[in-house]
């Protein structure tokens, strides 16, 4: 791979910088990536409506706050996060950890795309359902204090080098 | 400052303009910054007033504070003066392009070249080498990854060939144009709405009756194109909703009686005080001077050739409350704005609302005292004319009175929706309240309503008939304004499909025998700025030296500008990705370099004549924007992107609404794919009794071979780009099989976790930087 994929993503990335400098912002760049996950799965599902002759409009302005398809995204964070838990204490007790740090590192990198648009979607289901029509606040999401991350990443960190540096002693015993 | 700006932070901020006030520095779109004056007592008062040249919905969002300062919408304050750089319009300019970055260019063909190389040497290693089918989920992992790879790896390819050649526009002005432009060409704008909310087309509508046409040299008509006007008569058989209970039901019978009393008995003391109105000449253009005397009134007005009698428009017992000149001679039915139509059984019954505005009270300003324009010639057009509607396009619709137009309506099991009344009085408001915020008068709103039959149709694919209201000032007025229309048309009967944007638009531009030489097409939340037309006329225009004059490019298709979102609809994240940026700054600008820029489905000026030649808004696809962009490139025409903040919309704000919208994008590319690919079903249009418009004679270059080149794979991109979509799809699912199954020993997966676990998460962003 350092010699078959590696040059090909470097010029995929310098040919980004090429195309986009001066024209698009990075976090533009950064927000296409993160919805090219979170509407792929509609793009899935309009191309297969398309190929089944099905017709129909889906009015954008008049549509319903909530839909069915945000499900997916929804449930795929769930998931992968689950998952990820999951990945965490059989990193901590298994002897396969490097395995289980490679599924914890894809997975959460998939939740971080996901999150954002899913955010908003439990925001509209959890909160504003609740709220009169008047008082729906509109782009609100979910967020989670960075305090907590911090705390949370702190917290990973010191059981991991703490598992780590046991089994290398154990090992060394 | 950020978008997060109050003011009690202002003071961090705060400078002293020249003229000593206060100022506040406001983000307003994508990444502009606009500094506004405060003209405040001091820094943080929540008393502040600020003055906007232009009332913009981002700046509620930009403050947020309990106190928030008061917004003084000035809307006819003065305009910023305006940037002028080159301005003359030359042909020895090559086109009016500037070139960008030829340095950027060449190192980008360059880079992309190396790319395909790469890209094949590492599919190359993915097939042969790093096979992997140890056990069932690895195998799996492998297909998917493989297949998404080599999708990502051919999309890419076509994908970066959009950024060859970017290009930028030179600024241009319409009213800036050195020697200066004469021709006086036509516009007319159509803003598409079905069950929008009205207030968002309102304030399209608004943005439009303000465009500067540089003082009526541009005659601008503005088509409201509302496809949710009619809806089906509900079944009366069918259950009925839950009946009030009797309390209630007798509160609401004082109250309609109460209603009803107030508003005849208005008309009636106004009547006492001010006697009759007397006989007046028989023009009708007098007759509309009549039409709020006559309201006030309420009696009955012999004019030379017209008799008035409002009253037998009235259901009885509203016959003493006319507002309804009936011209009997021209059986023309000119509806008093104050009136509206209320939903009733066999009869449309017309009822007042709100007080009766102060009639004929006109207060010319200092343009009107001028006689500036032309509007006096539009009324004395309608005037002299058999047809009070004023039209200025070529419709051969019958101007009926709006209870025979309704009672049509209603043989075909149709009547006017809630929404579409609701749409009739926010044009008529939103025509006084231009009169009265731009040339301060005050002056009452009145419509025609005109219907064009089957036998006159020229496109019944998309309408069985098609209805069209015209607002009108019901007195003279001497100033310039735009003319106004409703077009609702009455779709085709199922199973016949009505073709949803593109049957609407055809509609107009056919059935209603659109005059005129360009078409600004909208969507109903798409607010212009007042320098939408001058400044994306111009790029239809070519100047030729030897004849000192300014003559059309007839290759130019159309002129695209792009999509601008207030900042309360997009938020500071833009977390739906409603602006779009990577497409409409990048992406459009690349295609522009071939003059070949997409069609964004709104923000676009058309030559009608190319709208015609390729037959109007396509079928096939429910992304008609796209495939109509194509079907013009590929007749020869070219397009010209005008990258620059002159229109100003909103963006889906819900999950919900951008899936929908996403999925409908994607299921309109891949029509677009199968059709061209012979798969799908070309819709047959059908012309009818009213005449073929005669195909366009004029002669097109042709495409150049480059450009032809590059258009395929512009239009390859643009019908594909869902299945890349579906890549990201892919990926999910081997990380989801990752995480959930563990037992990854896929090629690139080993490769990585016998490496380091750095190297893993490395991989995973090269994996989502392949979407880049």
């Amino acid at each position: 791979m350092l010699y078959t994929f590696l040059p090909y993503y470097m010029l995929k990335i310098l040919a980004n910088l090429i195309s986009y400098a001066g024209a698009v912002r990075g976090d533009d760049v950064w927000r296409a990536q993160e919805v090219w996950f979170s509407y792929a799965w509609v793009s899935f599902l309009g191309t297969l409506e398309a190929l089944s002759g099905s017709t129909g409009w889906g009015l954008t302005g008049g549509a319903a706050r909530t839909n069915n398809l945000e499900w997916f995204n929804i449930g795929a964070v769930a998931v992968l996060s689950a998952s990820i838990i999951v990945r965490f204490v059989m990193f901590l007790f298994s002897s396969s950890s490097l395995m289980n740090l490679g599924a914890i590192f894809f997975a959460s990198t998939i939740v971080v795309q996901l999150w954002p648009m899913v955010s908003l979607s439990l925001y509209e289901r959890i909160v504003n359902r609740q709220l009169d029509p008047d008082n729906i606040e509109e782009l609100q999401r979910i967020e989670i204090p960075n305090y907590l991350i911090y705390a949370a990443a702190i917290i990973v960190g010191i059981v991991m080098s703490e598992t780590m540096t046991t089994a290398g002693g154990s090992a060394n015993m | 400052m950020t978008s997060t700006s109050t003011s009690s932070t202002s003071s961090s901020t705060a400078s002293t303009t020249t003229t000593g006030g206060m100022v506040f520095q406001l983000p307003t779109g994508t990444d502009e910054i606009h500094v506004v004056p405060l003209e405040g007592k001091g820094v943080g008062r929540s008393d502040a007033h600020l003055r906007l040249w232009q009332e913009e919905g981002v700046f509620g969002s930009a403050i947020k504070n309990e106190t928030a300062p008061t917004v003084i919408k000035q809307r006819n304050a003065p305009r910023p003066k305006r940037e002028r750089r080159e301005t003359d319009m030359l042909k020895s300019e090559n086109g009016m392009r500037v070139r960008e970055r030829p340095v950027a260019r060449v190192a980008n063909i360059t880079v992309q070249v190396l790319i395909g190389l790469s890209g094949l040497w590492w599919l190359v290693w993915i097939l042969f080498f790093g096979t992997n089918f140890i056990n069932f989920w690895a195998g799996i992992e492998y297909v998917l990854f493989a297949t998404a790879e080599l999708l990502n790896y051919v999309f890419g390819i076509v994908y970066f060939l959009n950024f060859c050649y970017p290009v930028s526009r030179r600024w241009r002005s319409l009213d800036a144009l050195t020697p200066p432009f004469t021709a006086r060409p036509t516009v007319s704008a159509l803003i598409f709405h079905y069950g929008e909310d009205v207030d968002d087309t309102r304030r399209t509508i608004n943005g439009c009756m303000r465009v500067d046409t540089m003082g009526s040299q541009i005659k601008f008509n503005i088509f409201v194109c509302d496809d949710g006007y009619f809806t089906a008569i509900k079944d009366k058989k069918a259950p009925a909703a839950p009946q009030p209970g009797y309390m209630a039901r007798i509160t609401m019978w004082f109250t309609s009686c109460f209603s009803w009393m107030c508003s005849c008995c208005r008309p009636s003391a106004a009547a006492a005080g001010a006697g009759g109105a007397g006989a007046a000449g028989g023009a009708n253009s007098e007759t509309q001077h009549l039409l709020a005397n006559q309201r006030s009134t309420g009696g009955t007005t012999t004019t030379g050739a017209t008799t008035t009698t409002a009253a037998s428009l009235l259901p009885p017992g509203l016959a003493d409350n006319p507002g309804s000149i009936n011209n009997a001679g021209d059986d023309v039915d000119f509806v008093d704005g104050h009136q509206h139509l209320v939903d009733d059984d066999d009869e449309d019954l017309y009822a007042r609302d709100g007080p009766v505005a102060p009639s004929g009270e006109i207060r010319p300003s200092a343009a009107g005292a001028a006689g500036q324009g032309d509007a006096g010639g539009e009324l004395h057009r309608s005037a002299s004319g058999s047809s009070l509607s004023g039209s200025t396009t070529g419709s051969v619709g019958v101007q009926m009175r709006e209870r025979e137009v309704l009672a049509f309506a209603r043989e075909r099991k149709l009547e006017p929706s809630p929404l579409g009344r609701e749409m009739i009085e926010a044009l008529r408001e939103e025509m006084a309240d231009y009169f009265l915020a731009v040339h301060k008068l005050v002056v009452d709103i009145g419509y025609t309503v005109q219907l064009t039959k089957e036998e006159d149709l020229v496109r019944p694919d998309c309408a069985q008939a098609s209805v069209r209201y015209t607002f009108k000032p019901c007195q003279p007025v001497s100033v310039p304004y735009p003319t106004l229309h409703l077009v609702a048309r009455i779709k085709p009967a199922p199973p016949r499909t009505h073709h949803h944007k593109a049957g609407n638009a055809n509609n107009v531009i056919f059935n209603e025998r659109l005059e005129g030489k360009y078409v600004l097409l909208l969507d109903n939340d798409m607010k212009p700025k007042p320098d939408v037309l001058t400044r994306m006329l111009p790029w239809f225009y070519d100047y030729v030296s030897d004849r000192c004059a300014y003559h059309p490019n007839r290759s130019v298709a159309f002129a695209q500008a792009p999509q601008h979102f207030t900042w309360d609809t997009v938020g500071p994240e833009d977390i739906l990705c409603g602006r779009n940026s990577i497409f409409f700054s990048a992406i459009q600008r690349g295609r522009d370099g071939f003059d070949s820029c997409a069609f964004a489905g709104t923000n676009a000026i058309f030559r009608l004549e190319a709208l015609r030649a390729v037959q109007g808004l396509p079928y096939e696809s429910l992304t008609e924007d796209a495939l109509l962009g194509m079907n013009l490139l590929d007749a020869g025409y070219s397009s010209v992107y005008v990258e620059d903040k002159l229109v100003v919309g909103t963006a889906p704000t819900t999950v919900a609404a951008a899936m929908q919208q996403r999925k409908r994008w994607c299921k309109g590319s891949i029509e677009i794919l199968l059709l061209k690919l012979g798969w799908g079903n070309p819709s047959a249009i059908e012309w009818g009794a009213g005449g073929r418009p005669e195909p366009e004679r004029v002669a097109r270059p042709a495409n150049p071979v480059r450009r032809s080149i590059f258009q395929a794979f512009f239009k390859v991109d643009t019908m594909v780009y869902p299945v890349t979509g579906s890549t990201a799809l892919l990926y999910m699912l081997v990380a989801l099989i990752f995480a959930i199954s563990g037992d990854v020993r896929c090629c690139c997966c080993c490769c990585c976790i016998n490496t380091s676990p750095v190297s893993i998460s490395m991989l995973t962003m090269v994996w989502f930087g392949l979407v880049l």
